[in-house]
Order: structure tokens, then C-alpha cells, then sequence
């Protein structure tokens, strides 16, 4: 949800600029408008399109480690993405584990530390890899990101949501990441062709699944299966290449 | 037969097109709230209520065409609550396996996702297969206590009708025989004629105004029969021989009236036509806790001068029916008959439940 920049023109980012436009309208001197506005920014850029859930898109029997993944790749933005796996990372950590410690490895260990690193700002997360009918998708969950600029209350009101993103390998070694986008889903549920427990949350109106992870597997599989014209088009995605490549 | 009668009014009162048509289209409003999860329901919400009805259906008209009807209805509970069991598990596992795959492949670009999972899908299941079952069962019962009550109506009109009947055939039958007995009386200007008259007065009122309950003490019973008796004996000054012994303990004890008489009138009949000085009438009433027994012998002549007529033997058929009406079950009446003598016995058992109702 942080640390990944959003296209500005998009439809949600047109409403909330417009509101942005009307606040700021109503502030009376130049600095507050200049102040307020840079506000709202920050926000639509933390915000992307992607589409984010409370639980994970996986279930366990579809967890499947994809060691190819690991790495350091560079996408065509001067992203950088270093992939570890979460048990070698874990097992380097020489600290004594508590409970909680184990049983996070116990529900990780398959998955990645992934830190992303934009602009000079980092964000980690930890990815899950998943596979539904020989397709890779990786299950996106943020667990650090650049916060220097949030304060404490900001902070505090700020939940880690799940995101999912499509892993295909190109030619070359090249990988690509597609994140699933929230206007797709959007347009399935304008059509009423879909059930699925959901919430729209904030100011924008996020939309954000509410459903459980075997309910969001079981729509994933049938979206994967579904004849839906551009399912994966999306603001978000990147290609990546391994960094020892191109340097 | 009895069961093919219950069948026949069952199929006669239950109308499977309005029962069905009624059932499915509630549940599916309730199944539609249900799974629209208390908001409107959108396209696709229409589209799953639709197909889980179906799932539902089948089990549930297996239930009430089939399991009720051949195993319910029959007592066969152990292979009802057996076929119950397997029928909700076999149709809640075909749910589960076929429900979703079926829509996905007729609509591939609809999404049926959050609706139920395997425990909703059992109690759906559980409470639909129940609710209609209670839902059968309280239809059966509303119809057939409709029906048992019309024909309980039917039945006690139809014995109003043949008690009344009866008695409708003994007082003209006793009273032709009492004005024959005043008739003679009155030929050979006998004293006793009124006071013959003032008895036939007293048991006229008797059968007039007492007789019409139900019930009467077994007393008053006996106060008609010595009047009869007594009435009697003016019409033949030479019938000497005739025994009037009881044994009663509770002179209470209440008795359908008009019984015995026409078995005491049968005795008269046969017996004074006898001028031997041989004839004799026995009568003997016992009557202890809840049994009553009451016996009557006289002799026969063998040459009878009585005309045998339509009417000869109506006192008794009476009595058989009026026994079969009132103490159905619970009576006994023996006739033996020889040469000589001719005896009837009449028992009733277990009339605490007559006193009772009465």
C-alpha cells in the first residue's frame, strides 16, 4: 500500500483531486493551500489502484515456493526488488526465537522477504508464493515501509492489507509482476456478477475484500478461468530483470 | 383398506401444486434475504437462490412424497429417521460437490463466491428437511382432524337417527300391546280397568318424559318393570308364577333406558298365552360395581295360537341393536331357547365409562 506510486489519472484519483481542488479552494491564504494540497498527494500516492484484501489470497495446500524468484531484479522505473527466502533469513537470525517467532516461520517459511526500494525509499514485505491451476501468483504483505515522513498518529491508523500479484517468467530470465487492480474487480461488481464479502472504505471509497482467504482463492481460481477481456490489465505492474545483468 | 381410505383422503385433500408452489416461493424470498446478505439482491443473488432451491428441492420432496408417505406413515421409524439421514447427507455432499461447478460452467464470467460454505450448507440442508417435515405433518394433522371430526359428526348423527329410530318402534309397539291388555280389561268390565290405566299413565310418562336421557338409575328402571308386571297381572288373574328378584348394589347406577323392557314384554307375549297354569316368568337382576346382568327365562307353549306376523321378534332385534349402539364392546346377550322354555341373559361389563359420559 506505501511505497508504491500511483498514475494520478485514474477515475478515483480525479474524484479525490476534485475534493483536494475544493479544500483547497476554501483555504484562505496561499501557504495553507500549498500545505494541504501536498497533503492529499502523499495520501493519493500511498493509495494505488491495486486491489487490497484483510486476509491473505492463499490457502496453505497452495503454497508453492518458486526458488527462481530469488534475487536482486531492477524494473524499468530504477525499482529495486531484493527477493531472500524467509527460512534462510530466518535461520541467518542467531537471536533466541520466542513462540511467536516459530510460529511465524511456521506460516512463512515458504515465502519471501521482499524489499522494494523506489526513489530511495524502502518498503518490505513479505510475499508468499502460491500457485492456482500452474499459474504463480505471490501474496503481497507489507511489513515495514519509509515512515519517516508519517507521524505517530498517522501511523497508528494505517492497517497492513494483503495485495496479490500475477509472477509469469518471460524470456530472458525476465519476470514480470501484475498486480490484480481494484477497477477490475470494480467493474464485476457494477455488472452484479459477483458475490464477495467487501467493504468500501474512506474518503475514496477503497475497496477493500472482506472475504476469507479460501473465498478470495476460490474467486482467484475462477478469475484465472473466467473469458473476462484484459483481467490482468493493471497501473500496476512491472517487469523485472536480475540486477547482475544489466549493471 | 384402511390405510388405501387414508391415502385416497389425503390425496383428495392435499394439493401438491398450491403446498409446493407456496413452500418454494417462501423459501426462496427467505433463501434470496439470506444470501443477499441482508442488502438488495443484485443479478447474480437471483441466479445462486435459483440453483440452491433446486439442490434443495430434491431431497426435500423425496421427504414428503416418499420417506412421510412409505415409512413415516407406516411406523417404520428406524428406516425413516435411516432414509432421512442418508437423504440429507447424499443431497448436502451433492451441494457441496456439483452446486458450484454447475454455475460456474453455465455463467463462466459470474463470480458465486461468498455465499455458503460447508457448515451453512448443512444447517440449510438440516433446517429446510426438518422444517418441512414438521411443515407435512401439520398439514396431515390440520386435514385429517378436519376430516376425523366431520366424521365423528357424521357418526353420532347416524346413531341420534337409529336411536331415535328405535325408540320410535318400541313405544308404538308397547303401546298397541298395553291398550290390548285395557281392551280386554275394559270387555269384561273388570274393577282393576282404572286402576290398570293409572299404571299404563305412570309407565307412559316414563317412557314419554324419562326414557328421552340418555341415562337413567337403575330404579327407576325397575319401578317400570314391577308397573309393567303389575300391570299385567290385571289381563291374566291365573299368571300367578311370576319371580322379580334383584341384587343390586347401588340402586344408582345408570343404565340406557328402555332396555329391558321389551325383553319382559317378549316373556308376557309367549308365556300368558299358556292357560296349563304352567307359565311362569323368572326375572333376575344383579347388578355389582360395574357389572349389570340380567336375566329372563319363560316357558313356551309348542302350539302357539300367536300368528307369527313382520312385527314377532321386533323387541328383540331392538334390544340387539339399542346393546350394539350403546355398549358397543362391552355387552354380552344370549338367547336359549328348548322345548319348554325360552331364556334370554344380558350382560354388561366395564360401564364405568358409560356412567361416565353420561
Amino acid at each position: 500500500m506505501f511505497g508504491i506510486s500511483k498514475p494520478l489519472f485514474t477515475e478515483t484519483t480525479w474524484y479525490t483531486l476534485y475534493i483536494v481542488i475544493v479544500l483547497a479552494y476554501n483555504y484562505k491564504t496561499n501557504t495553507m493551500k500549498t500545505k494541504n494540497l501536498s497533503i492529499v498527494l502523499c495520501f493519493l500516492l500511498f493509495n494505488s489502484c491495486v486491489l487490497k484484501s484483510l486476509h491473505p489470497f492463499y490457502i496453505a495446500s497452495a503454497i508453492y515456493y518458486e526458488a527462481s524468484f530469488i534475487g536482486t531484479w531492477v524494473d524499468s522505473k530504477d525499482g529495486k526488488w531484493e527477493v531472500a527466502s524467509l527460512k534462510e533469513e530466518f535461520e541467518k537470525d542467531k537471536e533466541p526465537k520466542t513462540e511467536d517467532d516459530k510460529k511465524i516461520y511456521e506460516q512463512y517459511k515458504d515465502g519471501y522477504f521482499i524489499k522494494y526500494t523506489e526513489n530511495q525509499k524502502e518498503a518490505s514485505f513479505i510475499g508468499v508464493p502460491f500457485k492456482i491451476n500452474n499459474e504463480l501468483f505471490i501474496n503481497f504483505n507489507m511489513v515495514d515501509y519509509n515512515s519517516q515522513d508519517l507521524n505517530s498518529l498517522a501511523k497508528s491508523n494505517i492497517i497492513e492489507t494483503h495485495t496479490v500479484a500475477k509472477l509469469d517468467t518471460l524470456t530472458n530470465g525476465r519476470m514480470s509482476l501484475k498486480w490484480l487492480d481494484e477497477d477490475r474487480l470494480g467493474e464485476l461488481f457494477d455488472k452484479k456478477q459477483i458475490q464477495l464479502k467487501h467493504e468500501k472504505v474512506g474518503i475514496n471509497e477503497t475497496l477493500v475484500l472482506t472475504g476469507s482467504s479460501i473465498e478470495l482463492y476460490k474467486f482467484l481460481k475462477k478469475y484465472l478461468e473466467s473469458d473476462i477481456k484484459d483481467k490482468w490489465k493493471t497501473d500496476k505492474k512491472f517487469t523485472l530483470t536480475r540486477a547482475n545483468e544489466t549493471h | 383398506m384402511k390405510r388405501t381410505n387414508k391415502e385416497a383422503i389425503h390425496k383428495k385433500i392435499h394439493r401438491p401444486l398450491c403446498f409446493n408452489g407456496m413452500v418454494w416461493l417462501f423459501s426462496y424470498v427467505i433463501l434470496l434475504f439470506a444470501f443477499s446478505k441482508g442488502k438488495s439482491p443484485i443479478k447474480i443473488d437471483f441466479i445462486y437462490t435459483i440453483g440452491f432451491l433446486v439442490t434443495v428441492a430434491l431431497p426435500v420432496l423425496i421427504n414428503l412424497y416418499i420417506l412421510i408417505p412409505k415409512l413415516l406413515k407406516r411406523e417404520k421409524y428406524v428406516y425413516y429417521a435411516l432414509g432421512f439421514v442418508v437423504n440429507l447427507i447424499l443431497f448436502t455432499k451433492l451441494n457441496q460437490w456439483f452446486l458450484e461447478p454447475i454455475l460456474d460452467w453455465w455463467f463462466p464470467n459470474y463470480f458465486f463466491i461468498s455465499y455458503t460454505n460447508v457448515l451453512g450448507i448443512n444447517t440449510i440442508f438440516i433446517i429446510f428437511l426438518i422444517a418441512t417435515t414438521l411443515l407435512k405433518l401439520s398439514e396431515d394433522w390440520f386435514y385429517f382432524n378436519k376430516e376425523e371430526n366431520r366424521r365423528l359428526k357424521l357418526d353420532n348423527q347416524h346413531i341420534q337417527m337409529q336411536l331415535t329410530s328405535l325408540r320410535s318402534q318400541i313405544n308404538p309397539h308397547f303401546l298397541f300391546n298395553s291398550l290390548n291388555v285395557i281392551y280386554a280389561l275394559a270387555l269384561e268390565k273388570k274393577e282393576e280397568t282404572k286402576d290398570a290405566i293409572v299404571q299404563l299413565s305412570d309407565i307412559l310418562r316414563y317412557v314419554i318424559y324419562d326414557s328421552n336421557t340418555l341415562a337413567i338409575p337403575l330404579k327407576d328402571e325397575i319401578t317400570l318393570l314391577k308397573n309393567y308386571i303389575d300391570f299385567h297381572k290385571f289381563r291374566s288373574h291365573n299368571f300367578k308364577n311370576i319371580r322379580f328378584t334383584t341384587a343390586i348394589e347401588n340402586e344408582n347406577y345408570s343404565l340406557y333406558p328402555m332396555l329391558l323392557l321389551p325383553l319382559v314384554e317378549n316373556s308376557f307375549k309367549h308365556s300368558t298365552s299358556d292357560d296349563s297354569g304352567n307359565a311362569f316368568i323368572t326375572i333376575n337382576i344383579l347388578q355389582k360395581e360395574n357389572t349389570f346382568v340380567f336375566s329372563i327365562k319363560n316357558n313356551t307353549i309348542k302350539n302357539e295360537d300367536i300368528l307369527p306376523n313382520e312385527h314377532s321378534g321386533i323387541g328383540l332385534e331392538n334390544i340387539k341393536n339399542n346393546l350394539e349402539l350403546v355398549y358397543p364392546n362391552t355387552h354380552t346377550f344370549k338367547v336359549e331357547e328348548t322345548e319348554d322354555t325360552f331364556a334370554v341373559n344380558v350382560t354388561l361389563t366395564d360401564t364405568k365409562s358409560f356412567s361416565n359420559e353420561h
